[in-house]
C-alpha cells in the first residue's frame, strides 16, 4: 500500500514538474497562448489517458487472468492487441471509411477474432495455460509480421501507424481520454455486477458447474468485456504491453486477497504504472523525445519484471500436460528413411528452381531460360534451405538440452534477441556491414538464451515456466525493436524487412555464408549426438554417466544460439521451423538423437524451400516475405500439436 | 570394522564432510569409512540427510566443508568420466527414456569408457550383453523403455549402471515407486549383483524392515547426524530405533528365518 502510494507520489511529482514547467511558460491574459494550449490540450489529457488506459488494461488483464485461470493472460500475451492493430492496419488500407466511422469497432473486431482463434485452438485442451499463451504468442507474432509486411508494401503511408503501434501517448485533445473513460466506467460497473460468477470461474470447471453456474455463457461475456476494454486502448493509443499482466500480479503481491480488493487494486496499480512510465519516458526523452513510444517503454520495464516474477508465481497445476501420449513407432531403418527425405529435399529444390509462374501461366524452365532463372532463384533457395537446416538443428539442441518439447529458438525469444542485437548494431553504427550485423545478432541471441537459461536454472523452472520466460524475452526484445523501428529512418526499414523475414534480396555471398554456417554448425552436432542423447536425461543422470554437464551444455547452447542468430539474420525471427522440424522427425520414427538431428535438418530445409516457393507463387507477380509464410505453416502445425496434446520428455 | 584397520579396504573415506543450503545445515560434519563389496543401507526419517549424503558420495554436490576420498583419492581429483567408471549413481526419480529401447539405454552405460566420439567396441558390446543377462532383460532388450512396467524399468536402469562397470553403485530410494513384490525383486537382485561382482552398494531405503533383510550394514541418520551404524541385528533394537525415529517400536522375530522385524508400538 505504502509502496504504491510512494509510486503514485513519484508519478505525480514527475507530472507536476512537467506541468510546472509549462505553467511558468504561459502568459496569463493572452488569449492565444501556445504554451497554455499545450498544457490544456497536450499535457493534461496525456496524463488522463495514461491513468485511464492503465486502469483499463489492469482491469482487462485481471478479468482475463481470472477467467482463463492463467497468471500470464493479458491483452498482449493473448494476441488481442496485435489482432486489433492488424485489423486497424487492414481497414486503414482497404476500408478507410470504416476506420473513420468507428476505429474502436474495427479494433474490437480484430481483438475478438484473435481471442476466438486462440480459444478455438486450445478448447480441446481445456484452455490449459501454456497452450493458451503459446497460441497467443503465435497469433501475435503472425499478426505483427503481417502488419510489418503491409507497411513494407505500402511505405510511408502506414509508417505512422507503426509508430502509433508502439503505444504513443501523445495527445492533441481530450477525445481519447473521454473515449477510454466512459468505457472503463461501464466495464468496471459490469465487473462489479458479475463479481460472483467471476469468483466462481476462478475455481476449476467441476466445482464451478457444481455451484450451478452456466460456465460458457459467463465466461464468454467476461472475455468480451475484457477484449472491449483492451481494444479500446489499442484503438486510442496503440499497443501497451505488460500493464495488463503486471497490474493484477502486483495487486496480489501487495496483499489484495479477495476478488473485490483485486478489482479495485489492479486498475489503480495499472493506472499508476502507466502514468509513472509515461512520466519517465517524458523525463528521459526531454523535449524532442516523443519518438520513443510509451508502450515500448512499458515492455522494457515489464519484461524484466515478468522474468523476476516467474519463480515466485504460483501456477495452477494442469495434469493434462503430464500425461504422455503413446510414442510414435520407431522406424525400422532410420537411415533409409533419412536418405529418402534427402531425395525429397533435392527434388523439392529442383522444382523450386525450375517450376514457376510466368506471364503466360505455369511452366517448367529448361535450357537457357533455366540458366537465367537459376542465377536469380538459386541464392534465395539456398539461403532459405540452409537457414531451415540451421533452425531445425538449433531446435533439436534446445529441446534436448532443456528436456522441453515445446522449446525452440523462436519460442524462447532467441530469434527476437538476435533482432535486438541487430537493432543495437544498426543504431550504433548506422549502416553496418554484414559482418557487424552478424556479430550483433549473434551476441543478442546468445545473451537472450543465457538470460533465459540462467533464470531457468536459478528458479528451478519446469518446462512451462521456461516457456513463460521465453515469452517475456520475446516481448522485451520486440519492444526494443519497436522502439528502434519507430525512429523512422533507414535502419527502421532494414529492421522491418528483417522482421518479416525476407530472402528477396539474397545474394550469392549470403548464400555461401549460410551454407558454410550450416556445415560448420551441424557437422560437430552430428558427431556429438551422444551428448544430446545423454543430456536429455537431465543434468544429474548425465553427470552420473560421466558427462561434464556444464561445459557440454554451454558449448551446445553457444552452437544453438549461433545457428539461430545466423538463420534469423536471413529469414527473420519467427519461422517456427526450429519448433516443428524436430517434432516432425520424431513423428516419422526418428527418435535417436543422431537420426532425429539429421532428419530434422533435412525437414527444416524442405520446409523452408517449400515456404520460399509458395511465398513467390501465391500472390504472383508479387512476393510475400518467406518468414511470414513459414510462420503461417508453423502456426498450422502448432495448432495440430496443441489439439493432439503435448508430448513431453522432461 | 575391519575396513578401519586395513587401509587397502577403504572404498570411501569421509572426513568431517558437511553440507548446508540456504543457511540451513543439512548434514553436520560427518566422518566415516565405507568398505568395498558391501551392501550399505542408509535409513532415517524424512529430511535426515540420507539423500544429501548419497549425492555428496556421487559428486552430484560438493561438501560445504570437509573432504571425501574414494579409494584413497580426493573426489575432486577425478575427471568426470574417470569418476563415472568407478561409481554409478541412480537418482530417486529416473528420467523418462523416451525413444530408447532397453539395450540402447544399457549401452549408454558405456559412455564413460568410450566418450562422445569413441567407437562402440566389441568389448563394450559384451559388457552390455552381460549386464542385460544379469538383470534378466535379454528377452526384453528390444522393448521400448517407456513401455515397461515399473519394476522392469528399474531393472533396465540397473543394467545401465552394471554396463558402466563401476566398483560402487549409489541408489537413491530404488524401490520407492514399486509394489511389494517388485521391491523384493529389485533388492534381492541388487544384493545378488553385489555378491557376484563384488561391488559395493550404498542405497537410501525407506522401509527399515526391507533394508534390514537385504543389507549387510545399516547407517542411520537423524537431523544430519549419524545416530547408529551396524549390522541389521544391532540396529533393529527398540532403544536404537527410538533414537532414530523418536518413536516407540518393538521387535519380533520372523517365524521362519528368525530375522528381527520391527513394528510400531
Amino acid at each position: 500500500m505504502l509502496f504504491w502510494g510512494a509510486m503514485a507520489l513519484l508519478a505525480a511529482l514527475l507530472f507536476g514538474q512537467r506541468v510546472g514547467q509549462q505553467w511558468s511558460a504561459t502568459h496569463p491574459g493572452q488569449t492565444l497562448d501556445i504554451d497554455r494550449v499545450i498544457l490544456v490540450y497536450g499535457l493534461l489529457p496525456r496524463a488522463a489517458v495514461a491513468l485511464l488506459a492503465g486502469a483499463a488494461l489492469g482491469l482487462s488483464g485481471l478479468l482475463l487472468q481470472r477467467i482463463l485461470r492463467n497468471p500470464l493472460a493479458e491483452p498482449s500475451t493473448l494476441g488481442i492487441s496485435a489482432g486489433a492493430q492488424l485489423a486497424l492496419a487492414l481497414a486503414t488500407l482497404y476500408a478507410p471509411a470504416l476506420v473513420e466511422h468507428s476505429s474502436a469497432g474495427v479494433a474490437f473486431a480484430g481483438g475478438t477474432a484473435a481471442v476466438a482463434l486462440i480459444l478455438a485452438l486450445t478448447w480441446r485442451r481445456g484452455l490449459e495455460p501454456v497452450s493458451v499463451v503459446l497460441a497467443g504468442m503465435m497469433v501475435a507474432l503472425t499478426a505483427n509480421a503481417a502488419g510489418a509486411a503491409l507497411i513494407l508494401a505500402n511505405g510511408d503511408y502506414l509508417f505512422s501507424l507503426f509508430i502509433w503501434g508502439g503505444g504513443s501517448l501523445v495527445q492533441q485533445g481530450w477525445d481519447s481520454a473521454i473515449a477510454i473513460g466512459w468505457r472503463l466506467a461501464i466495464g468496471f460497473c459490469a465487473a462489479i455486477v458479475l463479481l460472483r460468477p467471476l469468483a466462481i470461474l476462478g475455481l476449476d470447471d467441476v466445482s464451478a458447474r457444481g455451484l450451478g453456474l452456466s460456465l460458457n455463457a459467463s465466461r464468454f461475456l467476461l472475455i468480451a468485456l475484457a477484449v472491449w476494454l483492451a481494444t479500446t486502448v489499442v484503438a486510442e493509443v496503440g499497443i501497451i504491453g505488460f500493464v495488463g499482466l503486471a497490474a493484477p500480479v502486483l495487486a496480489t503481491l501487495s496483499g489484495a486477497r479477495s476478488l473485490k480488493q483485486k478489482l479495485i487494486a489492479a486498475p489503480l496499480i495499472g493506472a499508476v504504472l502507466l502514468w509513472l512510465t509515461d512520466g519517465l519516458v517524458q523525463l528521459v526523452a526531454g523535449e524532442g523525445g516523443e519518438r520513443v513510444p510509451t508502450g515500448a517503454a512499458t515492455a522494457l520495464l515489464g519484461g524484466p519484471l515478468l522474468l523476476w516474477l516467474l519463480p515466485r508465481l504460483r501456477l495452477f497445476e494442469w495434469p493434462s500436460l503430464q500425461e504422455s501420449r503413446s510414442a510414435p513407432r520407431r522406424a525400422a531403418h532410420p537411415w533409409r528413411r533419412i536418405a529418402l527425405l534427402g531425395l525429397l529435399g533435392i527434388l523439392a529444390s529442383v522444382v523450386a528452381l525450375s517450376l514457376g509462374q510466368g506471364l503466360d501461366g505455369w511452366s517448367f524452365a529448361s535450357g537457357d531460360l533455366l540458366a537465367d532463372l537459376v542465377a536469380w532463384r538459386l541464392p534465395r533457395v539456398v539461403v532459405a534451405a540452409a537457414c531451415g537446416g540451421m533452425l531445425a538443428a538449433a531446435g533439436v539442441v534446445i529441446q534436448r538440452v532443456t528436456s522441453n518439447p515445446l522449446a525452440s529458438p523462436e519460442v524462447l525469444g532467441i530469434g527476437a534477441g538476435a533482432g535486438a542485437g541487430l537493432a543495437a548494431v544498426l543504431l550504433l553504427a548506422g549502416i553496418a556491414g554484414l559482418g557487424w550485423q552478424l556479430a550483433g545478432s549473434s551476441l543478442g541471441a546468445l545473451l537472450a538464451l543465457i538470460v533465459i537459461l540462467a533464470i531457468g536454472a536459478r528458479g528451478n523452472l519446469g518446462p512451462e515456466r521456461l516457456l513463460f520466460a521465453g515469452i517475456a524475452m520475446n516481448a522485451l526484445c520486440s519492444a526494443i525493436l519497436a522502439a528502434v523501428i519507430s525512429l523512422g529512418n533507414a535502419q527502421s526499414y532494414r529492421l522491418l524487412g528483417w522482421l518479416t523475414g525476407s530472402t528477396i534480396q539474397a545474394t550469392g555471398l549470403e548464400a555461401s555464408i549460410a551454407v558454410i554456417g550450416l556445415v560448420v554448425i551441424t557437422v560437430p552436432l552430428l558427431l556429438a549426438a551422444r551428448w544430446l542423447e545423454i543430456l536429455s536425461f537431465g543434468p544429474s543422470t548425465a553427470l552420473a554417466l560421466g558427462l561434464p554437464v556444464r561445459p557440454v551444455r554451454n558449448t551446445l547452447i553457444l552452437i544453438a544460439a549461433l545457428a539461430s542468430a545466423l538463420a534469423s539474420q536471413f529469414v527473420g525471427p519467427l519461422s517456427f521451423v526450429g519448433l516443428i522440424a524436430p517434432h516432425l522427425a520424431r513423428m516419422i520414427g526418428l527418435d535417436r538423437a543422431r537420426a532425429q538431428l539429421a532428419g530434422a535438418i533435412i525437414l527444416g530445409t524442405l520446409l523452408m524451400v517449400i515456404s520460399d516457393w509458395l511465398s513467390r507463387m501465391i500472390v504472383f507477380p508479387y512476393q510475400l516475405p518467406v518468414g511470414l509464410f513459414a510462420s503461417l505453416l508453423g502456426g498450422v502445425y502448432l495448432t495440430f500439436l496443441l489439439g493432439r496434446g503435448v508430448h513431453r520428455h522432461g | 570394522m575391519d575396513a578401519a584397520k586395513n587401509p587397502d579396504l577403504h572404498l570411501y573415506d569421509i572426513d568431517a564432510a558437511s553440507f548446508a543450503a540456504g543457511g540451513r545445515t543439512i548434514l553436520s560434519p560427518l566422518t566415516m569409512t565405507l568398505a568395498p563389496g558391501r551392501f550399505y543401507g542408509l535409513v532415517g526419517p524424512n529430511g535426515s540427510g540420507k539423500s544429501t549424503l548419497l549425492k555428496l558420495l556421487a559428486r552430484q554436490q560438493d561438501p560445504a566443508q570437509g573432504s571425501i576420498r574414494f579409494s584413497g583419492r580426493p573426489l575432486e581429483t577425478f575427471g568426470t568420466r574417470d569418476f563415472a567408471r568407478s561409481v554409478a549413481y541412480m537418482p530417486q526419480f529416473t528420467p523418462p527414456a523416451e525413444g530408447m529401447n532397453v539395450r540402447e539405454l544399457a549401452s549408454l552405460g558405456r559412455f564413460p569408457w568410450h566418450g562422445a566420439l569413441g567407437r562402440f567396441s566389441a568389448d563394450d558390446e559384451d559388457k552390455v550383453t552381460r549386464a542385460l543377462k544379469q538383470t534378466s532383460l535379454t528377452a526384453l532388450a528390444d522393448r521400448m523403455v517407456d513401455s515397461l512396467s515399473g519394476g522392469e524399468r528399474q531393472r533396465a536402469w540397473l543394467a545401465m549402471m552394471l554396463a558402466q562397470d563401476a566398483r560402487c553403485l549409489l541408489l537413491d530410494e530404488p524401490t520407492s515407486a514399486l509394489d511389494l513384490a517388485h521391491q523384493v525383486e529389485i533388492l534381492a537382485l541388487v544384493r545378488q549383483l553385489s555378491r557376484e561382482r563384488g561391488i559395493a552398494v550404498i542405497a537410501v531405503l525407506h522401509d527399515i524392515n526391507m533394508a534390514a533383510s537385504f543389507c549387510d550394514e545399516l547407517i542411520a541418520l537423524r537431523q544430519g547426524r549419524i545416530v547408529a551404524r551396524g549390522t541389521p541385528d544391532r540396529i533393529l533394537d527398540p532403544a536404537v530405533l527410538d533414537s532414530i525415529y523418536g518413536l516407540a517400536m518393538g521387535i519380533t522375530r520372523h517365524p521362519q528365518t528368525g530375522a528381527p522385524i520391527s513394528y510400531v508400538l
